[in-house]
Order: C-alpha cells, then structure tokens, then sequence
C-alpha cells in the first residue's frame, strides 16, 4: 500500500514487477486512457483535489441529484406520456372518469398512473423531485448569499446559478402544465393573460406560443418538447459549467484555524468525498421515492380534465409560482385606455416587471456590491452573516418581501382558515409589502450588531459561569471563563477575518470625492466627481456598518 | 460530519498495517498538498465496520427483491393502485437508502481519517501572460485589418446582424396573427344558449330565482375550442336589477355575462345570491352583478361583458348578437 503512497523522495516512480489481475486491469485501462487522452495527469490532480466540509456545502448536492432524478424519472414518464391536444374519451380502469371527453395529454396521464405498475411511483418521484430542485437550489442560494460566497472570482457562477434557478421554476411551470387538468390549465390561462399584458408585443408573443387564440391545439406538444429537450439541454450545459467553475475555483471555506485566502483544508475527493457523496445521491433519491410512495402529490384526477368553463376555488400552483401569484392578487387594479389602446397594468406589473427586477436584482447583487464597495479582491474566505450586518439585513429584507408576496398567493387559504375578511386580509398584505421589508432590514441588522457584540465579549471576556463572587472590598464581580482554545482560536479568526478592513483592497476616495494631492501651490484640490460616483459614496457610507466592540478589553489593531 | 479540530489528535495506529511499514505521513508535503492530521482504527473496529456496512448493502439486495416481488404479486387494480404503490416506493426508498447509507457507514469509518490541506494556486495568470495574450489577440485583430477596412466591417457586421433573420421569420408559422380574432366567442345573433354540460337548450322558467347557470352557445362540441365562449345566466328576483342597461340587455330578471374574468382570464364560480356578488376564485376579483357586473374588489379593472338576451318563440334563450367588447383579459389592441 504505502509503495503506492506519493513519494517525494524525487525517485521515479515504477509499475511493480508482480501484479494480481485486478491491479493489472486497473493499470491497463488507466494507461489506456492516458495513451488516448493524456489524461494521468488531470486524473491524479482530480482525484486529490480536495473539499472542504461543511453541512451546508451539501445543499448544492442535493439540487444536483435531484436534477439526476428527474433525468431518470422523465425519461420513463415520456415511455407512456403522449403530448397531444386530441380528443379522446377514457376507458382505463379509473372508475369515475370513463367515458368523460379528455385531451390525450390528459387520458395518457391517468393511463400511467392507474394502468402501468409503479407509473404512480415515478410520476410522483418526478414531481417531488420537482420541487426538491428548485426548493434545494433557493436554499443553496441563501448560504451562497449570507456567507458571500459569490464573490470575485465566483460571480460569474452566482449569475448561472440565478439563470438556473429561473430556468428551473420554468421547468417546473411547463412540466406541472402537461397532464392537461384543470388545475395545469387554469395555471396556463393566467400565464396565458400575462403574456397578452405585455404592451404592444403581448397578443402576438401568445398567438405564436399558443398557436392561436387560448388554448389551442398547440400549447401541450410545443410544451413536451421545451420541457424535455430544450430547457433540460440547457440546464445540463449550465450545471455542467457551474460544476466545471467550481471544480476549477475550488471551494469556499469559512475562517478557522489554519485557514487562509489560499489554501483549503478538507477531504480529498477520491476516495473519501468521493464514497460520500455517492451515499448522499442514493439518500437523496430514497427520500424523493419514501416521499412518493407515502405523500401523494399532484392526485391530476381528482382535477378532471382541462375545461374552459370550470375552475376550483383554493386552488394554489406549486410553492416557487406562489410568488407570482400572490403579486398579480395583490396588485390593485390599474389600467390605462389611451387612443385605442390597452395596457393592463394589473397584470403587466405584478406579472412581469416585477419578477423581472427581482430576478434581475438578485443576479447582479454580487456586481452591485462590489462597486459599492470598490471590492475587487479575491474571496476564498467565507463570511458570517452576522459580520457583514448590511449585506444579511439586505438579503432578509428581499425575503420578507418575497415571503409576503407568498402569503398573498395563499390569501383565500388563510382568509379561510383564520376566519378573516378577504378583503381586510389582501390589504393588510399590501401594506405589510411596503411596511415589512424596511422593518425588518433594521431588525436583521441589529441582530447582527448584537452577536457581534456577544462575540468580542466571549472573546475577550470569555463565558459568564453564573457564579458572582463578593470581593472583600464589597464589591461584587461576576466570573467568567476564558473560552477553549480552540473556539477561542476559531472565533478570532472568524472575527479577524473582518476586523481588518477587506473590502479596501483599492483604497479611493470615500463619497465620491477623489482626493487629489496637494497641488504645487499648496491647495487641495477637490475634482469634480460624477454623479454615479456620488452615488456609489452615498451607498458605502450606508453599507460601512463599523463593527461593535466591547469598550473595556484590549484595544483591537485596527480599531 | 466536520471535525473542526485544527489541532492533530494523534491516537495508537493499530491495523493491518504495520505501523513501521506505514509511517504517518502526517506533514507528508507533495507539490502543494499536505496532510496535517491523520488517525486509523483498530482491527476490530474495522471488522465491526466492515459488518456493519455489509449488513447496509445486504438490506439493500433484499429490498431490491423484495421490490421485484411486489412488483409481480400486487395489482395496481386495488384501491386505484395505491397498495402498490406504497409497496414499490417503500421498498425502493429503503433499498436506496440502505445502500446510500452503507457507503456512508463506509467513507466515515472504514477511510482512513485524514484531512488534507492544499494549496490555492494565484487565481489570474502573470501579468505578463495576460499581456501577451492581449497582444496576440490584437495582433490577429491587426492582421485581419479589422480597423482599416471600414467597408469589410461594416458589410460584416451587417451579415452577421441579419444572420439571424432566416431562423426569426421561420417562427413566423407559430401561429396566425390575432387580427380581430379575439373577438371571436361563438355567439351570433339568434344562437341559443345550452347548458354547459347536458347541451340543452334552457328554457324561460327553468332557473329558479336567485339561481345562476353555465351555458355555452349552440353547436360548440368542445368548450375549448371557443374558450372565451361560457356565460353566466342569472335569474335575478324582481326589482333586483339596479341598472337600467343591464335590464335591457336582459330579459324577464334575466341578465347574461360573460364567465371569463376580466383580470387574467379564469372562468368565474363563486355567486352570493343575497348580494349579488360574484368573485373569482383565482385572484379574488369581485363583481356586483346588480350593478353592470361593477368591479368592487380585487385586481380586475373593468365589469364582465354583459351579453343581450332574448327569448325565441319556443320560449327557449338565444343571443341577441356577439359581445359589444372584448371578452376577458385585456391586451394591447383592446379599444376601451
């Protein structure tokens, strides 16, 4: 074993003389692949590459191997699934709805579910699938947004992962539309009406995506073949690049001992990451199918088929299009009549200018910030949300306001279930849209302010043991423990790592005014700055949150 | 899962390896790696380990069969499939999880336990590498003569921009183009009015007072062919309708309107007959039917079109004409 071992003695290494079958297969193939693609080297350096561990680095997995099931369980699906818009009538064996008109979309649904042994199973694995990917890629983004891990030289992956986040909610949207229910069909109708609000453009953008006025006999093929060939196409070229960025970049890691901007200190990724996180992919898939087999999801023939005329109240789409529809209930009911023309505001804004700026917002956080901060350092270095107090207090403020719109998506339910108005509780919602986000940005922040607080006390006075001693002179003093060593240790490099002032890596004039040297005659001169610039001073003043420290301790090197 | 000890917790290295012919090779550095901290088990930890993950792959075998079995001797004819389905999904779920968890068990307690640490390499090249590559790609952008030959760039450009144009306009039949095809709901002048689901035609007294009926126009096989075609029938009681048009356009406390809300296009369901209000169960809008179908809450900004009624000499509802306006959503071309 140990003669395996890298040797860097600087002996050339050589292929032993006695080899059993198996170890000469594996040098066989091996040698192969490098006589064809040169490939030992990359392998060796792949295989050694090392990962840090940290639970929430394993958020990222989950969105990939979910992305693996629906892979394997769509396939299946589209074995029976047929993309048609023609008429049929039921005959399969479920009772209640034989001889009832349907599309084939629909019939071949209910033939895959109660006709095909374990078609349920895969259809409800590829649904829950479904929301574990985009549920595991949103909380994925929140961990690579509260630590900061999008920064130089990750932003260009934080705006794939956007792009494959906004793709994934799209994929979800056209496969939850195929079975061609009632309740698919109804999601469709409004998407339907907010594509006709876009000015001017509106009704030809619907009329050659639906093939004509709604529904058409189009929608549900041209639907099959996004959903199945071109969106996942590329999803698998983005997450393919993602993966590649991130393989190249290596990981992110938060401070500790030992820890610096260039190293990383983990687990190399063969064999041990590599054992790992194959048993993660199989748990992943366990829980998706434990799911499906016990929570039943999407039950499309408890709907009936799609029909014009028929809707059913309280009948909410999957959670990541919540949002979308909590805006358009929410929104009040402008609309404006000029020469001949409509524009529907109540739909154009909640519908499409707003999750456009959201979506927008959210990819260009990371440029927005580093020209905020004229932050043009590299980060390999994580940090805690509770030392960038801005930054967290910025990212919990959009979800509140996020979380708001959810809530309106639910209004019926909750009106409902609490008893209240439904009207009392749209518009409490609409203030607490405007009222909650700036709310709780002050909130965040102070927590934050707090536990920075908390930190340099236990780091500099340690953990309060409860015991209070009276001292002779009278006086009563409270005793406190140093911490460990070690989280000691860790705590001053989590502290350290922000006690130095980093974002100024490219020292410039602060509010926008660049400071000149002294000129000849001995004035300062104060040049002229543009109003962007003026700007971007403006806002760093408001991010620079200076940190909290505890007065009496030693004074802090850069205090 | 994480040790975050930094400090090296050196323990008794027993094992199949003898500790003279495998040294630690904790500090071991190669080119930019280093092990810091490393610890291996004992024989009989490993051989418990060891059984431990074959018990997990050995479960796993057995649900995989057990998955077989179920597959071939459960019918799917049973409680619509439902036994079926918890069995192959329960066994499948513990299949996978038993083998996810056997390489687990494996990777935590059969590796040996060591955390590596390695180098991050400057992220950008030299300066002078970028530089040269600068300049080699200029010196390509020089050699084409991109910037003397201002026509080559310009007709350029102009291919290349017009490239496109081929692919663009072949999406042009996606669909016909709407002209005033949105005004199309199958009503006509004299079509009568047949209930949405039996297909017959409704004659005058068969709505109680108070009630409301879904009907489509005559001759419509499938509803979704003239999707913006149902309308709601309601019989108001006497002196209950408040608006002197909407009486009009009616007959006999009878009034038509459209069933397609005007906000985003759901089909409207929800009628309180003490106040007349009709909300749609998508996004809430309300509308007072008493009043012209008048918009009193939600997103909806105008009232649902009111259709004109009669009565045929079978005593049996037809329209009167088509819609004077646009039924349901608004777009672009939409007159006020």
């Amino acid at each position: 074993m140990s003669a395996r071992k890298a040797d860097e003695s600087g002996a050339t290494p050589t292929r032993p003389e006695n080899q059993g079958p198996a170890e000469k297969a594996t040098r066989g193939t091996l040698k192969y692949a490098d006589d064809h693609f040169g490939s030992a080297n990359f392998l060796k350096r792949s295989m050694d590459k090392v990962f840090p561990d940290h639970w929430s680095f394993m958020l990222g997995e989950i969105a990939l191997y979910s992305f693996v099931i629906l892979l394997l369980s769509g396939v299946y699906l589209t074995l029976f699934f047929h993309a048609s818009q023609r008429v049929v009538v039921y005959d399969g064996s479920y009772q209640p709805l034989r001889g009832v008109q349907m599309t084939d979309a629909y019939a071949s649904t209910l033939h895959m579910s109660f006709d095909v042994r374990g078609g349920l199973l895969m259809r409800q694995i590829h649904h829950w699938a479904a929301l574990l990917f985009v549920t595991s890629i949103v909380v994925h983004m929140f961990r690579v947004f509260f630590t900061g891990a999008f920064r130089k030289p990750r932003t260009i992956n934080w705006h794939i992962g956007t792009i494959l986040m906004i793709l994934g909610i799209l994929e979800g949207f056209a496969g939850y539309s195929l079975p061609d229910d009632l309740l698919s069909g109804t999601g469709l109708r409004i998407a339907y009406s907010v594509a006709e609000s876009i000015p001017v453009v509106g009704t030809y953008v619907c009329y050659f995506l639906f093939g004509g006025n709604y529904p058409g006999q189009d929608i549900i093929p041209r639907l099959f073949i996004i959903h199945v060939l071109l969106v996942p196409g590329i999803l698998l070229a983005l997450i393919s690049a993602h993966m590649m960025i991130l393989w190249h970049q290596k990981h992110t890691d938060f401070p500790g001992p030992g820890k610096t901007e260039h190293n990383v200190i983990g687990t190399k990724f063969y064999p041990g990451f590599f054992l790992k996180t194959n048993g993660f992919l199989f748990m992943v898939f366990g829980m998706v199918a434990g799911l499906a087999a016990f929570a039943q999801i999407n039950p499309v023939w408890l709907y009936g088929p799609y029909n014009a005329g028929q809707v059913s109240a309280g009948s909410q789409p999957d959670w990541y299009i919540l949002f979308l529809e909590g805006s358009l209930r929410m929104m009040p009911n402008w609309e404006t009549h000029l020469w001949h023309h409509t524009i529907a505001w109540n739909i154009f804004i909640p519908g499409v200018i707003i999750p456009g700026l959201m979506f927008n917002l959210l990819a260009l956080y990371p440029n927005i910030e580093a020209w905020v901060l004229k932050d043009k350092g590299y980060h390999n270095l994580l940090d805690r949300p509770r030392d960038v107090p801005v930054r967290t207090g910025l990212g919990v403020m959009s979800l509140t306001f996020y979380m708001v719109l959810v809530a309106g998506g639910a209004n019926d339910i909750l009106a409902n279930t609490f008893h209240w108005s439904l009207q009392a509780t749209t518009w409490v919602l609409r203030v607490l849209l405007i009222v909650l986000p700036p709310i709780s940005f002050k909130i965040t922040k102070r927590i934050c302010l707090g536990l920075q607080h908390h930190d340099e006390a236990l780091l500099h006075h340690g953990v309060e043991t409860g015991i209070i001693r009276r001292l002779p002179s009278g006086a009563y003093i409270e005793v406190e423990e140093p911490l460990p060593a070690k989280k000691a240790e860790t705590l001053a490099k989590q502290i350290g790592y922000h006690g130095h002032d980093d974002h100024h890596e490219l020292p410039a004039g602060k509010n926008g005014h660049a400071a000149e040297p002294p000129s000849p005659h001995g004035q300062t001169i104060t040049r002229p700055v543009s109003v962007a610039a003026k700007v971007r001073g403006k806002l760093e003043d408001f991010w620079d949150e200076p940190r909290e420290t505890v007065p009496d301790t030693q004074p802090h090197p850069e205090a | 899962m994480t040790d975050d000890s930094g400090v090296p917790s050196p323990r008794k290295r027993v094992g199949r390896r003898p500790a003279a012919e495998n040294p630690s090779n904790v500090g071991e550095r190669t080119s930019d790696m280093a092990v810091t901290e490393q610890h291996a088990s004992s024989a009989e930890e490993e051989k418990f380990a060891e059984l431990q993950v074959a018990a997990l792959f050995g479960a796993g075998i057995v649900m995989l069969i057990f998955f077989t079995v179920c597959y071939f001797t459960i019918s799917i004819r049973h409680n619509i499939g439902q036994y079926s389905n918890y069995a192959l999904g329960g066994s499948l779920a513990l299949a996978l999880f038993s083998i996810g968890g056997g390489f687990i068990v494996w990777a935590k307690k059969l590796l040996p336990k060591e955390k590596t640490v390695q180098d991050r390499h400057d992220f950008n090249s030299p300066e002078a590498d970028e530089i040269e590559a600068e300049n080699t790609f200029l010196q390509g952008v020089d050699d084409m003569g991109l910037g003397r030959h201002k026509l080559l760039r310009r007709t350029l450009l102009g291919a290349l921009g017009l490239f496109p144009l081929p692919l663009v306009i072949m999406l042009r039949d996606l669909g016909p183009l709407p002209h005033n095809s949105l005004l199309v709901t199958g009503w006509k002048k004299g079509t009568r009015l047949v209930d949405a689901d039996t297909k017959l035609p409704i004659k005058l007294g068969s709505i109680e007072i108070g009630g409301i009926q879904t009907v489509v126009p005559e001759g419509v096989e499938d509803i979704n062919d003239y999707a913006l075609a149902p309308t709601m029938l309601i019989r108001f009681g006497p002196n209950q309708i408040l608006s002197k048009k909407e009486r009009d356009w009616g007959y006999q406390d009878h009034v038509a309107y459209s069933k397609i809300c005007t906000h985003a296009g759901c089909p409207i369901s929800l009628y309180e007959q003490q106040t007349h209000h009709l909300l749609c169960p998508c996004h809430q809008s309300t509308f007072d039917m008493s009043r012209d179908a008048k918009v009193i809450f939600g997103p909806a900004a105008r009232p649902l079109p009111q259709l004109r009624i009669g009565v045929n000499a079978a005593g049996e509802f037809i329209a009167l004409g088509n819609y004077s306006q646009a039924v349901g959503p608004s777009f672009w071309e939409r007159r006020a």
